[in-house]
């Protein structure tokens, strides 16, 4: 795709979202906010998912850590706005970092396992921990914005939508840059064939925790933003449900697209939100619908067209030099 | 008195781990559902136990019911995407938990359900009494796993399912219908959960979350006693069923259960091919 192309695209989405908030009633407003910040999640998980071929069942606990980083901030230090996102990220990375030195040891499933398990370390802790909240988890205000020169309040819904939105296309400019860098090449040959991508030379360690530690990095933004939206933390951020919902978003939407697990988040939140309106137990319809795009699209969504896409242009191709 | 409630919360853990060790040992699937089948074997044996009411009948009808439901599980999801990234079984897997749970949730509503024991006599040691029940439980679980154990090493079936363990492509090359080793095998790993979820009942209530707190623990167990090892995971089960009920006499129960989560990691770090297996080529 030529760099060109690329930027009209997003161009045309960016205009779309920064007058989506104008078309929407304030409950989808706050709903496409909700559906921007579990889609930096997903994009965050792709990052190791769908491009280093790393499988974290654990993304919650980045995400959890995130929030509660932010939320401990406000609530113990009284911390502004920024500080709040800073102890946020510093959080979530830092358990990357840890995590990810595991990775070094421990492949395969048996990462899945720990990243799974050490996320439910941490939903444990904050469960049973007063100073963490506990069961209940903390409340807070929300501080205002401070751009140094304008002061705005948060409480406002469409002022959190466009710093969400700020942040989001900013983590997607910079997961896009990762993955085209040479590094980002890199990770791509680690999930093609790892033994190789060793005999060629790379140190495939240093390789997976920088991509492990990045999408922590990203994981913990989400986390952060979520917790302000919602001005609460809960143990429930840490739960495993929330480390499953991240891998299908990105599976359904597809993976190593970055904006594929986006687009899988929305369709999957749009299609619960409306189903929820019709029928009381919708989660059962959701599970359902899992299972069969897992078997039916493997490739998600946007795999499919592509290969449809794709597909079509060479039958064209191969039409045309049949008639030729 | 902890000791041995170590000893009853071991075998149940014992029950559900061996059950998804099988099942990965056989088709190298990570079944994120397995608890579901305990939850799921749980409602289904309180059901059949109200309705016959006799807890022996309710247990095999639950168990007979599940490994059913298991047969059927593995024929309409997992079938069709054998040899696939083991991510998707992981993810199918993922989203029948969240069915069965919100479907249970649905059909029987938010309450816990009670069983009664069946036995409701009390032993008394020097000091204390011990409800009887909780020790035929062992037994119960220890005679399923001997009966486990002949089966695999002595009928056919079990001589199918350790050459598809070993090499699944050579032994559908020797003519054994792998397909159905598989989809048998995971109706046996099913019930094995199912059964630990009718004889937990009477201890514990039932609950639809009740799957969600016994996975982790079957996950650690099965990962310290070698994937795939039913004796390792069973000594796996009493270790961390120990572990988990005795410092639980120093500590609060919650942190107990982040000791054995980290125990788990020590496991994986120092002998990631788990304690108790001896030696398996991969």
């Amino acid at each position: 795709m030529g760099n060109r192309r690329f930027y009209i695209q997003l161009a045309v989405i960016l205009g779309l979202l920064i007058v989506a908030p104008f078309l929407l009633t304030k409950y989808y407003r706050h709903f496409l906010t909700e559906i921007l910040i579990w889609g930096l999640l997903a994009m965050a998980l792709d990052l190791i998912l769908g491009y280093t071929g790393i499988v974290s069942f654990g993304h919650a606990a980045l995400f959890g850590l995130g929030a509660y980083g932010a939320a401990m901030a406000i609530v113990k230090m009284k911390a502004g706005l920024w500080l709040a996102i800073a102890c946020g990220l510093t959080t979530s990375t830092l358990f990357a970092i840890s995590v990810g030195f595991l990775s070094i040891y421990v492949r395969g499933v048996y990462f899945t396992i720990i990243t799974l398990v050490s996320a439910e370390i941490f939903h444990t802790i904050m469960l049973a921990t007063p100073f963490f909240g506990g069961e209940n988890g903390l409340n807070f205000q929300v501080p205002p914005v401070n751009l140094g020169f304008v002061t705005f309040s948060l409480l406002n819904p469409t002022n959190f939508y466009y710093l969400v939105l700020f942040f989001f296309i900013l983590s997607y400019l910079l997961c896009r840059r990762v993955t085209q860098s040479p590094m980002g090449k890199v990770f791509q040959a680690i999930k093609d064939n790892e033994e190789r991508a060793r005999a060629v030379g790379y140190d495939v360690r240093k390789y997976k925790i920088t991509a492990f530690v990045i999408s922590g990095l990203f994981s913990g933004l989400s986390g952060a933003l979520y917790t302000l939206l919602n001005r609460y933390a809960n143990p429930d951020f840490l739960s495993f449900i929330i480390s499953g919902e991240a891998v299908i978003w990105t599976l359904i939407g597809g993976m190593g697209t970055l904006y594929g697990p986006v687009l899988g988040t929305g369709v999957v939140m749009i299609i619960g939100d409306s189903l929820s309106s019709w029928i009381e137990n919708y989660l059962i319809i959701i599970g359902l619908m899992f299972i069969v795009s897992v078997i039916f699209l493997p490739k998600g969504i946007v795999g499919t067209i592509k290969d449809r896409l794709f597909l079509k242009e060479k039958l064209n191709k191969d039409w045309n030099d049949g008639a030729a | 008195m902890q000791a041995l409630n170590g000893l009853v919360w071991g075998m149940i853990i014992a029950l559900v781990a061996s059950g998804l060790s099988l099942i990965f040992g056989i088709m190298d699937v990570v079944n994120f559902a397995h608890g579901e089948f305990y939850m799921v074997g749980a409602y289904l044996g309180w059901l059949a136990i109200k309705l016959s009411n006799s807890f022996w009948l309710g247990l095999l009808a639950a168990l007979a019911s599940v490994a059913l439901i298991g047969m059927a599980v593995e024929i309409l999801t997992l079938r069709p995407i054998r040899g696939r990234d083991p991510l998707y079984t992981l993810m199918a897997m993922f989203g029948l938990s969240i069915f069965a749970q919100q479907s249970i949730l649905a059909l029987f509503g938010p309450l816990a359900k009670e069983v009664k024991e069946p036995v409701a006599m009390k032993i008394s040691f020097f000091a204390f009494e011990y409800p009887l029940y909780r020790l035929i439980v062992v037994g119960i679980a220890f005679i399923i796993f001997v009966f486990a154990w002949l089966f695999l090493q002595k009928t056919k079936y079990g001589v199918w399912v350790r050459a598809t363990m070993q090499d699944n492509v050579m032994a559908s090359a020797m003519g054994i219908p792998v397909k159905r080793v598989y989809t048998l095998s995971f109706a046996l790993g099913t019930a094995l959960a199912a059964t630990s979820g009718v004889l937990v009942a009477p201890i514990f209530s039932v609950y639809q979350t009740m799957g969600l707190s016994i996975i982790v623990s079957a996950f650690i167990v099965v990962v310290i006693g070698g994937l795939g090892s039913l004796q390792g995971a069973i000594l796996a089960a009493i270790l961390i069923g120990e572990l988990q009920t005795l410092s639980s006499v120093w500590i609060s129960p919650t942190y107990a259960r982040v000791f054995s989560f980290l125990a788990l990691i020590f496991v994986l770090l120092f002998r990631p091919q788990g304690l108790f297996s001896i030696s398996k080529r991969r």
